[in-house]
Parts: structure tokens; sequence; C-alpha cells
């Protein structure tokens, strides 16, 4: 009896002094479920979707109320204050979030990953997305965090930088990009990881110099005191001298027929909050007036009496007795897979005909006006005789036909030209407008998001200011 | 008590020998000074002998006293030993003495203390207190009955859960839950809440499947200790930082070797608690359509005033139209709720004495709560076995073992075709009961009366879920008693759940209105947690001398934590009513999760006594956590406490019988959740909030599909600095006891620091990142907490006790790291929850109408409010104190029990009043009859063409029926009567529990085989007061889960309930 008393103390004892561990024991804290690391082959392509889910999602949709080819329709109500221009700090908070902590972040991760390693044709690709995507931000919201963004820890309080000096350094990085050696060994072919073009790098540089024309012509209102209206003259000459601009489309199309990959205008605004989106009259009108056929593959026709029947901005309250059926409504409401555009090819070809036009080549601009119209009518299946307008030797001739045809692909971008133009000079006013006189928004509030958590975001600034480049 | 102790008094005589021969006869009887009754089962015996007798149910005894002996010696618990000469026909009187008074508390680990000599406080509540009303979950049972513990349930739905708040919230994120001890081992008590189908927003919905602390069958507890300051949980470590609740399980040891059958059997009947109070004066319509003419696809209230005509409702179909009177239906949404049922049955058998003991239990609750349907119902079995016995002179092995099955179906909560919504969503003057046939051509999918919702019948019916647990734990456990004054203790604990969780919503397409529409959903999932822990610990008990009293434990723990969940869904039907995830044509959605945590602790603790009059405690604990960077992962923390019973030195203790000062600090560390420390990419996924773009995709490359996979760099940024959160706590108290212990009051006072504290904070997004665990700021709670108890009469036949508790607790969020002027906890688009530093955790922070310089309010040109350009913070979340009690009267075999439970002060939020106001059903939505009116004292800004903005008088009225009446009422894009509308004050009264009982005399049950019989009525939650501001719902309720974000408030919750029923308790 007393020898096992002896042995449960030695147990005891030596069981005491085991207990100090070792640190392998303790080593099970990395994450199981998540990758550490990934490749850019997988990162590039989250990158591109992110960009592609809110474009082509949310900035679709406010496009098309504030550019007036879309409207809010009785009967519902989930748009009324897009409408009433009566927005809140935390209204866009989300596609804020997708896009600094999404792509522009998984860019930014596929830049660094491959520039270590000299994989040229991915970090092109990233930084010719990245800056895209940057420069709808800085749009949208005039000063966003750009050189001190995206640092994760070594930056927790990122500052705001000016929409100019936004512009500057893109300008600088896709001239960089460009400029890399796709040759070298160590650039990998993106492949099916290049959503957009497979990895043809030709159409990257095509969509390098059409985003440096789309960012060259947003100078147009700073620089008008200058000899020539814009900095950057001479070398919106030489890039059209180059003449080697996107002629086919950069889209997204990686959708599905499912609730869980469909695209994002058709899975929310159209399956998902369903009821509410319908043609706006500016645009059916505009249609109608110039007897275009694009209106039947713009919108479709009304589910209740088969007409092309719009509504006012801001007129939803006053027609109790209608709904949706009632109205003509967008195409891209009820297609589960319909792309998401970066650039059309008709857009490239607007972008030609107004850098072409304010550089003196009215000849040039009314071919680039003419190509535009037709492949405008080409993608929507129409005969690219269908239908002719004639360039007037006008800046509004060219941002009008631009509005009709960014209809469903490009809304955001009417929205960004109106800014800058004032074309087209058709839109209504809001019915329900809560700001003064014929005022309207010209930018979004800085995310609530960053203010709670920001202390660099600047003061709010009125809805009514316009960006640095605007009108 | 007195026939306990009789039997008890019988097992200490086992073994005395019988009296020796020469022997004369001395009889006598015993009585209590205290009431003057007799005393049953007093020890009576032969000083220097062991020779001993009890007194009868007379307090009479006959002893025989040996020749050479003179003396005999009375004793009984919880009274003063008496030692009187002899003689035949003696009377003695015994006078009761506080010190043997003292309870016996479990504390940390398991170790067995005397009350008196705790530096802290301790509650114990018994097994009679646990189930006098039948509960099926022990932590309700325990609300408002022990200080400083804020016990919450989380709606009325059957197996919801309860959640334990002690002294405050002293973390941020991770749990402010105590740490749940059963029988030594710590067990599971996560909450199984994923938000509903076809939702990704905690707001649209959710589930709450119940938090399994309450899965222990109350029926099979003996007793549960409330240990809520650090120095009462130190030993227990890092898990118990936020306090313990320490449940021992009945065992069969009393038995005396006489096996008993215990049945216990409870009925009740629930109905809703508290239901919105309404207006009843307008019917169907809406404000801005129709110019105040009934609109009758509508979903609201904001139509003409009752006129009583009859008049057509809902659509025409088939060329027919329903017709009804056009009055106001009072009792509309009370009508839709039926009354739930619950059957909670237990069955025990147990036996044993001091040396082996079994206890072995079958409990059965079902219950069908008060939604229509069985949609929200609850079943669970429990089955435990236990058992112990002592071998080889020095071994004690014991073993228990809980099976645990749950069934449940939960109506979900929030938005989003919600069974409430769709009952809020109807007019006053529409009956919700006479739409029960949901296939009826009126009340069908496509011409249900508003195109707006869904007939909650066809919600009910046709959407689901069911959850299934199977749930295993126990421990065995070694004792090994090596020397008279070491003993050996080892502990294995285990707790195994698995879960699984099917839910699904039927295809809904109306040809009337898309609203609506979906395309059906099926989800599994499915749960597996497991917990191993073990304790070896040495305890020494070593007294010194009389006077001077030592242990000490020297102890070493292992805890290891896994999870693993997968689920796959999908969304679109392909066959109608039928719900199995082979039924879509799309891409199933998938996730697996596995996680994986150890802890290692070593800890030691040393007692001293004094005469029995000052103890010190010392203690230490050093843990390891994996969660933690390997150079911050191992944290030491002491503590020490003390306690001085001043009576100790007074003679005369007739008004002061006993008292109590103790004081105690101590330290306790927390660790964090795994996975904080490196950064990860995760598998893609896109959302809006409403729908999502997930991973992988098939992208057309020339028209050929591609596969495209994607992951994409995680919102949380690891943190390899993180430190475990540390808390200081201290605590001061004095314990008194006056007359005799008639009268007990306990004051504690504490003061809780917690530094480090870990919370997954937002960064920026601008960061390329959202969230990081963070060791981010101090948190302070402090407080005061006194429970007085009185017997104001007692007597053999009656005995009236009351007692009371008041808590009061200050939190404060003392600083946060630099940059921060707040943090998020969650909140609405509309209300943020936040805290901020030098305020209280769970503040509501609003949009308030703007205000001109001149401190007017600015309008539009609608003459509604504008927002300012800050939120404000319009409220808090906490109570600002809080009041239990209850009382208790026993006559004879009857006895009546209740207790209440007030709390004061505090805001919640409430969908089911935001709702109300939204479709003019909310009473204050008939201000001023709906007439035009313009907001007093109010401006309009007018902006001048250089700039400056000036502000004239507004002469716009807010419109009646035709216009902006509704948007007055809805602080979605005005400020209206500004956002804190939504919420309601917290503070509440309410009767928690009553129960009459009556137990059978023995004299009665002595010819039948029965021992004990116990019939009641009992009670819960039978009354409800709560102030005017707060016509909507009860203020405990809460659909945001079970732990500091649940205070936020409720979205959606199934109305409480009030129940009513019977038990009976029968022992043979």
């Amino acid at each position: 009896m007393k020898r096992i008393k002896y042995y449960l103390a030695a147990l005891v004892t030596s069981v005491m002094l085991l207990s100090s561990c070792s640190d392998s024991f303790f080593n099970v804290n990395t994450d199981p479920n998540n990758p550490a690391v990934s490749t850019p082959t997988y990162v590039l392509p989250s990158a591109i979707s992110g960009s592609a889910y809110v474009m082509g999602g949310y900035y679709q949709a406010l496009g098309g109320f504030w550019s007036q080819q879309y409207g809010q329709a009785s009967g519902a109500s989930q748009w009324i204050e897009w409408e009433s221009y009566n927005l809140t700090e935390d209204g866009f908070d989300r596609q804020f979030s997708t896009i600094y902590s999404g792509s522009l972040e998984d860019y930014e991760n596929v830049r660094v990953s491959s520039a270590a390693t000299a994989n040229w044709k991915f970090y092109t690709i990233a930084t010719l997305m990245q800056a895209y995507t940057f420069q709808v931000m800085a749009d949208l919201y005039d000063q966003v965090p750009f050189t001190e963004a995206l640092k994760g820890l070594n930056n927790l309080q990122p500052k705001y930088d000016k929409g100019e000096l936004v512009y500057d350094s893109l300008l600088a990085r896709i001239d960089v990009a460009i400029s890399k050696d796709f040759s070298a060994p160590s650039a990998q072919a993106p492949g099916n990881a290049d959503v957009i073009f497979g990895g043809d790098m030709k159409s990257w540089i095509q969509f390098a110099n059409t985003l440096k024309l789309k960012i060259y012509l947003r100078y147009v209102n700073v620089d008008a005191n200058l000899p020539n209206g814009n900095r950057y003259n001479d070398k919106m000459v030489a890039l059209l001298a180059e003449n080697n601009f996107l002629t086919s489309d950069a889209k997204f199309t990686a959708f599905k027929d499912e609730t869980t990959g469909g695209n994002p205008f058709w899975n929310t605004f159209g399956d998902r909050l369903s009821g509410n989106v319908v043609a706006n009259n500016t645009m059916i009108n505009f249609l109608n007036d110039n007897n275009d056929p694009r209106i039947s593959k713009l919108y479709n026709a009304a589910a209740t009496g088969g007409q092309f029947l719009g509504i006012d901005t801001g007129d939803s309250k006053n027609n109790p007795s209608l709904t949706i059926s009632n109205y003509a409504t967008p195409t891209l409401l009820s297609d589960h897979t319909a792309p998401v555009y970066f650039f059309s090819k008709e857009e490239a070809l607007f972008l030609i005909a107004e850098a072409q036009f304010r550089t003196g080549n009215t000849g040039s601009a009314a071919t680039a006006f003419n190509d535009g119209i037709k492949a405008s009518l080409v993608s929507l299946n129409l005969s690219d005789t269908a239908k002719r307008y004639t360039f007037d030797g006008t800046i509004k001739s060219i941002i009008i036909q631009k509005w009709v045809a960014a209809t469903n692909k490009r809304s955001l971008e009417s929205f960004f030209d109106y800014n800058r133009t004032g074309y087209p000079d058709n839109f209504a006013k809001s019915k329900t407008s809560v700001l003064n006189d014929n005022d309207r928004p010209k930018r979004l509030f800085f995310p609530s998001s960053e203010r709670k958590s920001n202390a660099n975001t600047p003061k709010k600034v009125a809805l009514t200011v316009p960006v640095w480049w605007a009108k | 008590m007195r026939k306990l102790t009789f039997l008890l008094a019988c097992l200490i005589l086992v073994g005395v020998g019988l009296v020796n021969a020469q022997t004369k006869s001395i009889s006598g009887k015993v009585f209590s000074v205290d009431d003057g009754q007799p005393i049953i089962g007093a020890t009576v015996r032969v000083k220097g002998t062991s020779n001993g007798t009890i007194t009868n149910t007379d307090g009479e005894f006959r002893i025989n006293l040996p020749e050479n002996a003179t003396n005999l010696v009375f004793s009984y618990v919880g009274m003063k030993t008496v030692e009187v000469e002899a003689r035949n026909g003696m009377t003695i009187k015994l006078e009761s003495d506080s010190r043997q008074m003292d309870e016996v508390v479990v504390t940390a680990i398991g170790i067995k203390r005397s009350q008196k000599a705790l530096g802290y406080s301790a509650t114990t509540v018994s097994s009679d207190e646990i189930t006098s009303t039948g509960n099926r979950s022990a932590l309700n049972a325990l609300e408002g009955k022990v200080p400083g513990v804020q016990i919450t349930s989380a709606s009325g739905a059957p197996g919801s859960s309860t959640r334990v708040i002690m002294r405050g919230f002293s973390s941020l994120g991770g749990n402010n839950q105590p740490l749940f001890v059963v029988d030594g081992v710590p067990i599971n008590n996560d909450v199984i809440n994923k938000n509903a189908i076809g939702s990704n927003s905690s707001l649209n919905g959710g589930f709450d499947f119940g938090n399994r602390a309450n899965d222990v069958n109350p029926d099979d507890i003996e007793s549960m200790t409330i240990l809520q300051g650090g120095s009462a949980t130190a030993l227990y470590g890092s898990r118990a930082a936020s306090g313990a609740i320490v449940i021992i399980t009945k065992n069969g040891s009393k038995a005396n070797n006489k096996a008993r059958v215990d049945v216990s059997s409870t009925t009740t009947f629930e109905t809703p608690l508290r239901l919105p109070y309404l207006q009843n004066e307008y019917g169907q319509g809406w404000y801005d359509r129709g110019g105040g003419t009934s609109d009758l696809k509508e979903n609201g209230s904001w139509g003409p005033r009752f006129d009583g005509k009859i008049r057509k409702w809902g659509f025409a179909v088939d060329n027919q139209q329903q017709i009804k009177p056009y009055v106001g239906l009072k009792d509309n949404i009370k009508d839709f709720f039926d009354t739930g049922l619950t059957l909670n049955n237990t069955i025990a058998v147990s036996n044993g004495d001091d040396n082996k003991s079994y206890y072995m239990s079958f409990g059965n609750i079902t219950s069908d709560g008060i939604m229509p349907t069985s949609a929200d119902s609850y079943k669970r079995n429990n089955l435990s076995l236990r058992g112990s016995s002592k071998f080889l002179k020095i071994f004690t092995a014991s073993a228990s073992l809980n099976y645990v099955r749950k069934e449940m179906s939960f109506v979900p909560t929030g938005q989003e075709q919600s069974v409430l919504d769709g009952v809020w969503q109807t007019p006053r003057d529409i009956s919700i009961v006479d739409q029960k046939d949901y296939n009826n051509k009126f009340n069908n999918v496509d011409n249900y009366f508003t195109i707006f919702a869904q007939n909650p019948y066809f919600v009910l019916n046709e959407h689901g879920n069911k959850f299934l647990e199977n749930r295993t734990f126990g421990n065995v456990s070694l004792d090994a008693k090596i020397f008279p004054w070491l003993t050996a203790k080892f502990k294995l604990g285990s707790d195994v759940a698995n879960s699984s969780l099917k839910t699904w919503r039927a295809i809904v397409k109306s040809t009337r209105a898309a609203y609506n529409d979906f395309v059906g959903q099926v989800s599994e999932d499915s749960y597996y947690t497991s917990e191993l822990n073990s304790d070896f610990m040495l305890v020494v008990n070593k007294d010194f001398s009389d006077d001077f009293t030592f242990s000490a434990i020297l102890g070493h723990n292992f805890n290891q934590r896994d999870s693993r969940s997968q689920g796959s869904s999908i969304i679109g039907l392909s066959t109608p009513k039928f719900y199995n995830l082979s039924n879509s044509a799309s891409t199933p959605s998938v996730y697996e999760t596995l996680t994986q945590r150890k802890l290692v602790g070593a800890y030691g603790s040393v007692d001293f006594g004094f005469k029995n009059m000052l103890f010190l405690n010392m203690s230490a604990r050093n843990d390891w956590s994996s969660t933690l960077p390997a150079s911050n992962r191992s944290f030491f923390y002491p503590s020490i406490s003390g306690s001085f019973l001043f009576t100790e030195l007074l003679d005369n203790k007739d008004i002061l019988s006993y008292g109590k000062i103790r004081a105690g600090i101590a330290q306790t560390g927390k660790d964090a959740d795994p996975y904080q420390i490196y950064d990860v990419l995760l598998q893609t996924s896109h959302t809006d909030g409403y729908r999502t773009l997930d991973y992988p995709l098939t992208n057309y490359v020339n028209g050929k599909p591609v596969a495209v996979n994607g992951f994409s760099v995680s919102d949380l940024i690891g943190n390899p600095d993180l430190k475990p959160e540390i808390s200081t706590d201290i605590e001061l108290g004095v314990d008194l006891k006056f007359f005799k212990d008639r009268l007990g009051l306990i004051t504690t006072i504490y003061n809780k620091s917690v530094k480090d504290l870990i919370w997954r904070a937002t960064v920026p997004v601008s960061t390329g990142f959202a969230q990081q665990t963070q060791n981010l700021g101090e948190l302070n709670n402090k407080g005061i907490e006194i429970s007085l108890s009185v017997t104001p009469i007692k007597t053999r036949d009656f005995e009236w006790e009351v007692f009371a508790n008041f808590s009061k607790n200050i939190n404060k969020l003392v600083s946060l790291k630099s940059g921060l002027d707040q943090i998020s906890l969650g909140g609405t688009s509309t209300i943020d929850f936040v805290a901020r530093p030098g305020s209280e955790l769970g503040l509501y922070e609003g949009t308030v109408p703007a205000k001109s310089p001149t401190g007017q309010i600015i309008v539009n040109a609608q003459g509604l409010p504008v927002f300012s350009d800050t939120k404000e913070v319009i409220g808090s979340s906490q109570n600002k104190y809080r009041i239990g009690g209850g009382t208790a009267l026993t006559y004879k075999g009857f006895k009546l029990h209740a207790s209440i439970d007030y709390r004061n002060g505090g805001k919640i939020y409430s969908r089911t009043a935001e709702m109300a106001y939204f479709t003019g059903s909310a009473k204050q939505t008939t201000f001023n009859d709906r007439q035009p009116f313009i907001i007093p004292n109010s401006v309009q800004a007018v902006t001048s063409a250089d700039g400056k903005t000036t502000y004239k008088e507004n002469n716009v009225a807010i419109a009646g029926f035709s216009n902006t009446l509704n948007s007055f009422y809805d602080q979605s894009y005005n400020a209206g009567i500004g956002s804190g509308y939504v919420l309601l004050d917290k503070t509440f009264f309410k009767l928690r529990e009553v129960s009459l009982s009556y137990s059978l005399p023995k004299s009665v049950l002595s010819k039948t085989f029965i021992n004990s019989l116990e019939l009641a009525l009992v009670g819960n939650n039978l009354l409800l007061w709560t102030p005017d501001s707060n016509m909507f719902i009860d203020p405990e309720s809460t659909t945001f889960g079970n732990d500091l974000a649940a205070d936020f408030g409720e979205n959606g919750a199934t109305p409480s309930t009030r129940s009513i029923g019977f038990n009976i308790k029968l022992g043979f």
C-alpha cells in the first residue's frame, strides 16, 4: 500500500513538471480554412470581378438614374432618394469597401507579388485595372486615399489625396506598366486568369491607350485657359496619331444564370429588388423623337399594354395606380448574364471623336462619331445602317450619342460626361429634388465607414459641389 | 431540513457500539430556544463514550447511562452543543449557533470551502429554487435571484437562448458569458444562430437555437454557485474572466442505501406576454397614394378613419371581391397567436451512501410555441448517468455521462418573408386569422391582399427549418487520498456535440407583383464541436493546530477545443416543394470551417485560517494559449483575498450574530479567438447586401466555358502583436446576520479594470483591409451589490421569508487607442451601436434633426426636418440599476413562492416599434388626428447667390393624409421625429415566478409506497409593466445573439411569453 502511495506521488510530481509545453504543441493557430498565400492566377480574377461587381451593379444603377436612363417605378420606392438626391453618408459605404478592401487591394496584391518576380503581364494587367478603378473612385469622390492607401498595417490612417494628384500618378503608373518587358521569361501567360482579354497583351495596350484618352479628356475644364485647352494636348495628339485604341469591348463576362453568379444589376435590381427600375422619359422621349430603333433593344416594352412608357425622374408617387408592369424596363434588368463593360467599342470611338474634335480634326471626329453609332447599333444586333445621326460639329452631339450608347452599359460614365460637359442638356428637373433650383449631384459623400474609422477623412462636402475636373 | 438531519444523524450513528449492560435509563425532551418547538433528530451522546441516540419526532429521547457516566452532550446542526448532567425527565433547550450555520460553498475548480473563509461573494442557488416553476432552463430560473448577474432570455421562441452577464461587460468582442462548469468540467455554451437563409446580413433575420448551457436538465441540478469576481474565479483561468457558474448535479449519496425514485412533471401553457398596443382609428391605405382613400393593396394603416361601413377589400379574383365592415380589429394580432404548450418531465432513480452512489435520470421536454403550427417547437431529451465508488481505501472513482438530444424549429426573425413582418404589415381593419387558408384564392401568393408583404401563414407553412443536435458531455475522475493530508485528483471531461441544420424556402412566384418572388432555396449545415478538459491537482490539508489551518492546491489544466462546420446550399429549386440539395440546376455553395485551440494552465493556491476568524487565500495561475503570438502566449495572473469574522470577538451575538469583512484583489487574463494573427486569403465572394457573386465563376472564352476560381485578400488584417486581455478586479464586502440569522445583509462593492481589450476593430477600408483584432483600450466596471434576506415570522408551522437584491453597475470605456474616437458594435443603417471613451458600452448613435445656429429645427421644402451632418448619441442600452426579490410563505405543507425582477434605465432598439410607425399602426401616428401640422419653431435654410445661408420661418406643413406624413415617422431619409423614436425605454418590472405548492403530509403518505408528493400551480413571467413610452415589446427581447451585441435590441423577435401551468413532484 505504501509503495502505491510513493508511485502516485512520483507520478504526480512528474506530470506537474511536464506541464511546461513546447512551442510546436501550440502551433495550431494557422488558419486551416484559408490559404496564407495565393497566386496572381486566382487573385487577379477576384480583383477584376470586384470592379465589375460594383461598376456593373450599384454604380451602373446610380449612373442610370442620374443620367436619366432609368427611373423609379410607381408602386415601389426603393430608389426614390437617389431620384430626390437625398443621399446619406452611408449610402455607398459597401461599394467603397468592396472596391478598396476588395478589388484595389487584390490588384495591389498582384502588383506587389508579380513585380517581385518580374511577372510583367500580370503586373501590367493589375496596374491598368487598378488605375481604371482608382479613376472611377476619384471621379465619384474628388478626393480619395491613394498614396497612403492599401498599405495595411503600415498605414492604418491613410490620408486623402486630391483627384488631380491621383490622376497624375495614374498616368505615370500606366506608362510604367505598358513599358514592361512582356517577353521576359519570368512573365507568365495569364491565360484564363485574365478574364477580360485572355492574356492578350496587345488588347491591354489598347486598353491603356483608351484609358489615357479618357483621362486626358477630363482636363478640358481645368485647363480651359491653357492655349490648347489641355495640358495633355500634345500627348493626346500623339496618341490619336498612334491610333491604337480598343477595337472591341473590354468587358467582364463570367456570369452564370444563377442567383449566386448572375450579373449584379440583374441580380439585385432586377431580381431581388424587382419592381423598381423602369425606363426614364428623358431617354424614351429622345429615342422616340429620333425614331431610334435602339429603343426596343435598350428597353423591354411594358408588360401591360406593350408600350414604351417611361417615367419622369421623381414622379413615382404621382401615379398610384401604376406599377412596374405598366412601364418599359431596361433590358439589362432581365439579362442574367449580361456582361459588365469597362469600355465598350463604341465608347472608345466616341472618346476618339471628342479628342479629334478638340484637337481640330473635325473630319476624323465625324468618322469616329459615325463608327461609334454604328458600333452601338451592331452591339444591339441592329443593322449598322438602321439609324444615322449627323455629327453637327459640336461636343453636344458626341456626348448625346455617347449617352444613348452608354445605356445599360456605361451609365456612370454618362453621369461623369454630364458633369464634365453639361450634356446631354435635356435632363429634366427631378420632381422630388431636395436640392435648390436645378442643382444636381456632382459627387458622392465621403463614406461614413471611413469617417468613423479614418481621422483623415475630409469634411463633408455638399453633393452639388463639382469634383476638380467638373463644371 | 430537520428530517434530513435526522437521516444524517442516523448515518453518523451507524457503527456506534451497543450500550453497556450495567446502565440506567434516562429519558427527556429537547426543545429549540428560538421557537419553542421540539427538535427532531438532535444527537444525544453520553460524554466520554460513543454511546448515543437521537430524539424522535416529538423531540424525546431515551438513553442508557453507564454507571461511570454522569453527563450527556446534546448537539444538533446549527445549534450550540450543550453538556448537561443526566437526570431522568430532563428538558434541554438548544439555541442556534450562527457559526455552525456556515454553509459550504463549491468554489473554483470544485474545491469546497466554508462560506466564512471566502474573501469574495459567492451565491449558491439550490435545486428547489431552480425547479420551483418547472422552467426548462436553469438559467432563466435564476432571473432576478442573484445580485450582480443580469440574465436575459432572448425571446418567447421555444428553446431560445439565455444570456448571463456578470458585473457588466468586461470584454468587447470575445465572450462576456460566464464559464459554465458542470461537476468540475467546463461545458460548451455556444449559440447556434446562423443567419436566416437567403440572407447575408444579421438584420435580415436569424435563427436562435439556444445556448448550450441551457441543455442541462434543471431537475438534475443539486445546486448552482455563482462566482462573479476575479478572486472567485482566478483558478479557472482565462475562460472564467467573465465569471463562472458552477453546477453540481445530484448524486445518490444521500439516499442512505434506500433506492429512491423522483418524478417531476410540469405542464405549462404559454401566451404572448406583450403585444404592441396599436391604434384602432385608421385603416388600410398609404399616406401618399389616393389622398386619404383606401388603397386595397397597401400594407399600412394610413387610410381613412374607420366609419363602420361595409367595404370591399383585397383583390378582385374571378370577378369576385370580398367585403367586410371598415372597423378596427383590436385583437387581430393577438388572435393570430396560439397558446403554446410545454410538457417537462423528468424521472430519476438514485441510491448510495458515503462510499458509493449512483444517479440516473431521463428528462423530456416538448414545447410548441405561440406561433400557429409547429414551426416553433423544441424537443429535448436528457439522459444522465453517474456513479461513484471508493475502493482500495484511498481511491474514489466517479463518472458522469450526460446525453442530450435536441430537435428544434425556429421561426426566423427580421425582414424578408418573416412571419412577424407579415403580421406587422397587416392593416388594423384586416383579420389575419381569416387568411389562415393560404391556398384560398383570395389569400394565396397571387392574390394576398397586399403586394408588399407575404401571408404569414404561407411563410409559416411553406418555409421551414429543422435543427437537430446530439450532445454528450461528462467526465471521469479519480481521487487518491495518498496521505491523510494529501489528495491527488485527476478529472477528465469532454463535451462533444454534433448538430445539423436544414433550412428551406419555397418558390414564391406571384403574377401580380414580383416584390416577394423567390426562386426557392435549401441549405444543409452540420456543426461539430468538441472540448476536452483535464485537471490534475494536488490538494494539501494540514492544520498545524486548532487555531492555525492550512491548505494548498497545486494544479495543471489542459483544454482543447475543436470545431468543424460544413454547409451546402442551393438557390433556385427545380421541382417545387421538394427540398433536397439535388433539386437545383445552380451551382451549390459550399463551405467548411475548422478551428482548434489549446490552452494549458498551471495554478497554485494556498489558504490560511487563524482561529476560525481570519482567513487568507493567495493564488496564481499561468496560462499558455495557442491563439496568441508565441511571444505573448504565456501570461501570469495572481490573486489574494481574505476575510475577517469580527463577530468571533463578540461575546453577545444576540443582535449581530454573524459579521464578516472580506476583501480581494485578483488578476485574470483572457486570450483571443483562433486565427487572428496572420493574413489570409479567402475564396472570393462579392455582395451588395442583397445578392452575391460567388466563386467559382464560369467565363466564356471563344464561346467555350472556362472555370475560374478566385481568392481575395481577407478583410481581416493579421495582428502579430496581439496580447492577452488582463483584468484587475478589486472586491470588498461585508456579510452581516442579525437576530439569530433572521435578518441577513450581504454587501459587495467591486472595481474591475480590463486593459488591452481584445476587439475586432474596424480599420479604414482604404488600408485595403476592413478589420483587425487589436488590443485597443481599457474598460472599467464598478458597482455595488446588496442582498437582503429577512425571516419576519418563523414558527413550527408557519414561516415567512423575504429576500431582495439590488445591483448597480457603472460601465465605462476608459480609453481607446489613439486615433479612434469610437468603435462600432453593430446596429442598423439608421441607428449605430457604438462605444465611446468616457461612456458606457452600447450607446445608440442616430441621426438627429439639423438645428440652425439659434437652435431651431431646420426643415426641407416638404416641411420635414433634415438630417444634422453628424450623428449623435441618443441613448444608452445599459440599465441604471436592477432590483430582484421574492418571498416565500410556508404553512405546514403549503408553500407560496414569488419572485420579481425590476430593471431601471437604458434604451432598446425595437424593429417592432419601427414597423408599427412605418405602417401607421402605432398609436403615436394618430397625433393631431393626422391633420397637417407645422413643426413648431422650425426654419428653412435659404442659400443666397453668394453662398451664405440664412434661415426663414417655416410655413410648410407636414401634410396629413395626402403626403409626407409617413415620412415624418420613418427616419430613413429625413430626421422626422428624430431617430430616437425606435428606441424604447428598457425599464421593466416583471412578476417572474409564482408557485403555490402543497406537499402531502408524511402521515397521509406513510401507508402508501409514496415518500413525498408535491403538487403546485406554477407561473412564469406573469406580469410585465413598462413605462408608457414602451407600448410595443418586452424590453428583454433580442435577436442579436448572446453577448454584448444583444443589448442593441430586437429585430422582430417572437414576443416573450407568459406561462401558467401545474407541476407534480413525486418521490418513492
